[in-house]
């Protein structure tokens, strides 16, 4: 294993579906030595029917969706991160998305940037992540690579430039020009491997010339050292040129822009180059983790193998050895038979056998050096826990994890599918610390929580295709909560003596809101309450927590203060205080004015301009407050505070409104009060729900 | 939400003489000052002190994304309602922010045409009704005399009142009444402005007088406290 970190590449393929990524990947694969074999995307029947890159890893064995791939390039050690398609704001993809230091954006010659090339980009961009792109495709009828070229330019606002130059396209699609060597490459041989350099063909002189003069321009802007060469009109190098493209590319400035069609072998060589040549290393990307000793305060990590271990575990995955760690070490080299500190738990743990992933088969190795990726065999943890040296109390995530916002209640639909469904539920809640599920005892139904309707459907999906389970599910829920919003005092006694031993506790007190979910305090004196019946009170309050009295939903934000009481010799028991507790805030929740709170997301939408009167009128529909809107030339970026209850189905609304031309994500924001015209109609579907429980 | 204190601190107001008035039925009033002296800051006190009084306010900005001049809003009403009780800050936060929309436009791109098209179809949708328009890094040429013109009529119209921040420089030469000479040939269009000028350590604000009203005299000496950046009136000195 290569130590030298400037040599190393982390990227992600992203890429709009049918655009050709699982046939990159391969060539990639088998141009880098890691599979000996091509087999077609395409059925031996020539139909043409492209098959789903999952069925066909399945089929094969091979393991290209894994959560990282590792091949080597003229001394680059690349690791293939497997990037997730959808922008839903989940944990999974947040931590996949920053195990990457660059990407290459994979687009249709034909098809050109499409509505999940937007998606997927703005992943990138959310991210910050130096991208290249690679036109796909160019063998295809209807095939531009310019105008897709343009399509960055305008539709995700990349300041793109062609590297090359397409020799021949649709059937007559033969190699590309190098516009920095201004040579033209042809691949040959059976899978397209050797490549020859030639002079540029005639025709193409002209047009090469003026498409080099751009990239020049483009790439002047990242260094003096060029302009000077232009300006002077003396040569400029091909390493001074590719300095500047790099340059322009770390700072996300420059997008280079690759062509070729893997499906025909052509132009994957040059790709491979430009990862090495224009995406970062591992050094070159600034990395923070969060001091949890020093309130979650950032500390920068450099990639330095002698400074103490950062660590993060990224993906989890079942194999028939047992569970497979897939980690990214930030700072710091892990060596096998190291002992290593989960963050989170706060277990040491001893590290047995470390193996990086290659296609189709693993390796063990000793160590693995400050940014790079590999996994670990036999450790327990969840998905996003951060391994450190004992002792350091840095994490590479926020410890803090939101409530969910969201329920909905599942069953399975046959008995094969009630194991696999717990499988998949064990697994998600290992991956996703947002994705929670309860076991409700009163209606026996399992209830699955996260943060959105398209993140618990994403696990509803992820259910059926990986665990094979099928699943009803039931009507989304929102998750309201209830608060008290003014100070109110409570004098209840409980006093039970209807034979046998008596009960008697005596409770005294106010009840107030405060931050934070809930706080008891005593302030008792001279022994009005006997000590030992304090912790009882306590637990008595903490239990009206969990249903509120009002409308039945959890309780957040109470303190419950206990100034005085009174209490019995013999018939005062932990369980008579108890209930008094329990009496005492029923008497004073009323009074305190309870309010219903309901969760508010963020919703951004980016719409194209025609359909943005549409969409803030629909978001305005959903009792939403519209923030703003970027217009960004063609499109309009919306962002807006809108109630989840109103967004239940809105992907679909969004879609008819704007042809389907506009996304939205959605993350939470806050708790808010929710307006007395909704309380009546949530008290009116309540009352009706638990009537028609009864009937 | 009367007696809160972004209700009783007018800048206008503290400026006094016919400020206020002057732009009552809608009209154009601008900002003048060098880059970093405190345009933006002084036009959200005024966009949350209209939102206070329960009119609704478009934010136009070219240089800021959403969320900094989010931002802008959140900190100036904190400064504003720091001596307020804490948790009734929050309530009122929550309903100011219906009386507010932000649209911000990359400097490129952006054009007073755009804006009016704007216009008509938040209206025309019923998602907003701005009374007052704060358009925040508008560069003035006279390209764009035609829309203004526009605007104005608009203004006229329907009530409505625009504020623009206009930019000048160190080195620019002033007319007679302090007026940078490349703002001179729109000042006609406007029914008020404001000139924010740092010395020495304050940056003070002053009313610049426009064609019809040489003569007029504003007593009050205003600027912006340094630290803060909100408009006070205490002796320089103080």
């Amino acid at each position: 294993m290569s130590q030298d970190i400037k040599h190393v590449r982390n990227i992600g393929i992203s890429a709009h579906i049918d655009s050709g990524k699982t046939t990159l990947t391969e060539r990639i694969l088998y141009l880098t030595k890691r599979i000996h074999k091509i087999h077609e995307v395409r059925g031996k029947d020539g139909v043409g029917a492209t098959m789903d890159s999952m069925a066909l890893e399945k089929e094969r064995g091979i393991t290209i969706a894994s959560a990282a791939t590792y091949c080597t390039w003229e001394g680059h050690e690349i690791n293939i991160i497997d990037t997730p398609g959808h922008v839903d704001f989940t944990m999974e993809v947040e931590r996949s998305l920053r195990v990457l230091d660059g990407a290459i954006l994979v687009l249709c010659a034909v098809g050109g940037v499409q509505s999940q090339s937007i998606t997927v980009d703005l992943q990138m961009k959310r991210y910050n992540i130096p991208t290249i792109a690679f036109i796909n495709k160019c063998d295809r009828s209807g095939a531009n690579p310019f105008r897709v070229i343009e399509q960055l330019k305008e539709k995700l606002g990349h300041n793109a430039v062609a590297l090359e130059l397409p020799i021949g396209l649709e059937t007559h699609h033969h190699g590309v020009v190098d516009l920095i060597s201004m040579k033209a490459l042809y691949f040959e041989g059976d899978h397209g491997q050797h490549v020859k350099t030639d002079e540029i063909p005639e025709e193409l002189v002209d047009t090469a010339m003026e498409k080099r003069e751009e990239l020049l321009d483009a790439a002047s802007m990242f260094s003096d050292e060029l302009t000077e060469a232009i300006l002077d009109e003396t040569e400029v190098s091909e390493t001074m040129l590719r300095q500047a493209i790099r340059k322009g590319a770390l700072r996300r400035e420059l997008t280079p822009v690759l062509m070729g069609s893997a499906y025909k072998n052509k132009g994957v060589h040059p790709l491979l180059n430009a990862v090495c040549d224009y995406l970062p290393s591992p050094d070159d990307v600034e990395t923070h983790a969060l001091d949890i000793t020093k309130g979650e305060e950032p500390v920068r990590l450099t990639a330095d193998n002698k400074a103490s271990l950062v660590a993060l575990a990224f993906k989890l995955e079942d194999t028939p050895y047992g569970q497979l760690t897939y980690i990214r070490t930030y700072q710091g080299a892990l060596d096998k038979g190291d002992t290593i500190y989960n963050v989170r738990t706060g277990k040491k743990i001893k590290v047995g056998r470390i193996v990086r992933m290659h296609a189709d088969k693993m390796e063990d190795v000793e160590t693995i050096p400050a940014g790079f990726i590999a996994a670990l065999f036999g450790i327990d943890c969840a998905s996003g826990d951060t391994f450190t040296e004992p002792g350091v109390n840095l994490s590479m995530s926020s410890m803090y994890i939101p409530e969910p916002v969201i329920t909905l209640a599942v069953k399975p639909a046959d008995y094969k599918s009630e194991t696999n469904m717990s499988k998949a539920l064990n697994r998600f809640t290992k991956e996703d610390p947002t994705f929670q599920t309860h076991f409700n005892s009163e209606t026996g139904e399992t209830l699955i929580s996260g943060m959105g309707e398209l993140h618990l459907e994403i696990y509803l999906e992820r259910m059926k295709r990986e665990y094979n389970a099928s699943i009803i599910a039931g009507e989304p829920q929102v998750a309201y909560r209830e608060t008290v919003t003014q100070q109110a005092n409570f004098d209840y006694t409980h006093k039970k003596q209807t034979g046998g031993a008596g009960q008697f506790g005596r409770v005294m007190g106010y009840m107030e809101p405060v931050e934070g979910e809930f706080e008891f305090e005593s302030k008792v004196t001279g022994g009005a309450i006997p000590t030992h019946f304090i912790p009882a009170c306590e637990k008595g309050f903490a239990e009206c927590m969990k249903k509120g009295p009002w409308m039945k939903y959890p309780v957040t934000g109470v303190k419950m203060v206990l100034t005085d009481g009174g209490f019995h010799a013999v018939d005062s028991s932990e369980m008579a205080f108890q209930a008094a507790a329990r009496g005492a805030f029923q008497q004073a929740y009323y009074k305190a004015r309870p309010v219903l709170l309901e969760p508010v997301m963020k919703v951004v939408v980016e719409t194209p301009d025609e359909f943005q009167g549409n969409v803030m009128g629909s978001l305005n529909q959903r009792r939403g407050i519209i923030i703003g809107a970027h217009d960004e030339g063609i499109s309009t970026v919306i962002e807006a505070h809108v109630p989840l209850a109103e967004m239940f189905g809105y992907s679909t609304v969004l879609r008819s409104l704007t042809q389907g031309k506009a996304q939205f994500t959605m993350e939470f924001e806050a708790y808010k009060e929710v307006p007395k015209s909704v309380l009546e109609e949530i008290a009116k579907k309540n009352e009706q729900a638990s009537k028609g429980g009864k009937s | 939400m009367q007696n809160h204190t972004l209700m009783r601190r007018d800048p206008l107001k503290m400026i006094g003489g016919s400020a206020a008035e002057s732009i009552e039925n809608g009209g154009f009033a601008a900002i003048l000052a060098r880059a970093g002296v405190g345009k933006t800051a002084l036009l959200v006190q005024l966009a949350l002190h209209a939102m206070a009084g329960g009119k609704n306010v478009l934010h136009i900005s070219t240089e800021d994304p959403v969320d900094k001049v989010n931002l802008w809003y959140q900190e100036v009403f904190h400064r504003l309602t720091q001596s307020d009780n804490p948790s009734q800050g929050e309530k009122i936060w929550d309903q100011l922010l219906y009386n507010r929309f932000i649209m911000t436009f990359e400097t490129e791109t952006f054009n007073l045409d755009k804006v009016q098209k704007r216009f008509s179809e938040l209206m025309a949708n019923g998602i907003f009704q701005p009374r007052l328009v704060m358009i925040d890094g508008f560069a003035f040429d006279e390209t764009s005399r035609p829309q203004l013109n526009g605007l104005k009529d608009l203004a006229a119209t329907s009530d409505m009142t625009f504020w623009f921040t206009v930019r000048t420089h160190r080195d620019e030469p002033v007319d007679s009444s302090g007026m940078a000479t490349s703002f001179a040939p729109f000042a006609g269009l406007f029914d008020l402005m404001l000139q924010l000028y740092p010395e020495k350590d304050r940056v003070y604000l002053k009313r610049l007088p426009h064609a019809a009203e040489q003569d007029r005299q504003d007593t009050a000496e205003l600027y912006l406290d340094p630290a803060t950046l909100l408009v006070s009136d205490s002796p320089v000195g103080a």
